[in-house]
């Protein structure tokens, strides 16, 4: 394998889910580069793709399915602040968890859409149709939050997010 | 205020010196970057709402490009404020217009629901 393979498939193993720019601008080449060694990497199945919300994510062969899904939303900030608190406190409320975290309703609802989409997170209903959130997975989601941070413009794109969402509900 | 010493490279009418050019690069950097991450977070969120914001933003960010034309020489200093003004208006009416249906993003996310 060339030396600058092995660079793009060791930076896919140590940041899994990584996306394609990201990955172009870690390794300072350029995208048809990356794009031709990634394409390398997919047909020997060293690296597997999965592609989420319009973006194209990378990850080691040995992530699930359900690793894969989650592990793009992990690397959102907001997400993570919800899962975070779903670990600490144990299932709760969604009002008591936007309120902890600090984010508007509607903020906390589109994270929750995906985070259920990807049952990472589950919503059970009592009689009387009250919400609680429930993680479906505690220690594989812990291993995830672990393993990835939010890149630096991921978590500007993410506080803008949810500063337009306070501004507009008060 | 000291008098610009490179007045060769600036045209005549302009009242620019290497202090504007400087605000006006700086302002251009951070009004892109603000309406690239309005752009992100619409593409994100998709609702009516994020979109006028964003072109709110789009908007603002497209003066600095106008007072770049300005230093540049190519409006004149009435055009200049004349577009200003124009970009001002379409912004307010943007994020008036954003205000309005902000409600919407409410309901879609079924924040009132039980």
């Amino acid at each position: 394998m060339s030396e600058t393979r092995t660079r793009v498939a060791d930076h896919i193993k140590h940041n899994p889910g990584v996306h394609f720019n990201e990955l172009v601008r870690a390794l300072d080449l350029a995208p048809g580069q990356v794009q031709h060694h990634v394409r390398r990497l997919l047909s020997d199945e060293t690296v597997r793709r999965s592609e989420f919300y319009g973006r194209t994510h990378y990850f080691p062969p040995e992530f699930d399915a359900w690793e894969r899904g989650a592990l793009a939303l992990v690397r959102r900030e907001t997400a993570r602040d919800i899962l975070g608190h779903l670990l600490e406190h144990g299932d709760a409320r969604p009002d008591d968890v936007a309120d902890d975290i600090g984010v508007a309703r509607s903020t906390l609802e589109w994270h929750l859409d995906h985070l259920v989409e990807r049952d990472v997170v589950r919503k059970e209903r009592d009689l009387h149709n009250r919400v609680t959130l429930v993680l479906t997975h505690p220690e594989r989601t812990t291993r995830l939050l672990d393993d990835v941070s939010p890149s630096l413009p991921e978590r500007f794109v993410d506080r803008f997010d949810r500063l337009l969402d306070h501004l507009v509900e008060g | 205020m000291e008098p610009p010493s490179n007045l060769a490279l600036v045209p005549g009418h302009v009242q620019g010196s290497p202090w504007m050019t400087a605000v006006v690069v700086l302002a251009g950097v951070s009004s892109v970057t603000l309406a690239a991450l309005g752009v992100a977070v619409f593409l994100r969120r998709r609702t009516r709402s994020h979109l006028l914001v964003a072109l709110a933003l789009l908007a603002f960010a497209s003066r600095a490009a106008v007072a770049a034309l300005t230093l540049g020489g190519v409006l004149s200093e009435f055009d200049h404020h004349v577009v200003e003004h124009l970009l001002d208006l379409v912004m307010a009416g943007l994020v008036l217009a954003a205000i309005y249906y902000a409600r919407s993003i409410e309901r879609e996310a079924g924040v009132n629901d039980p």
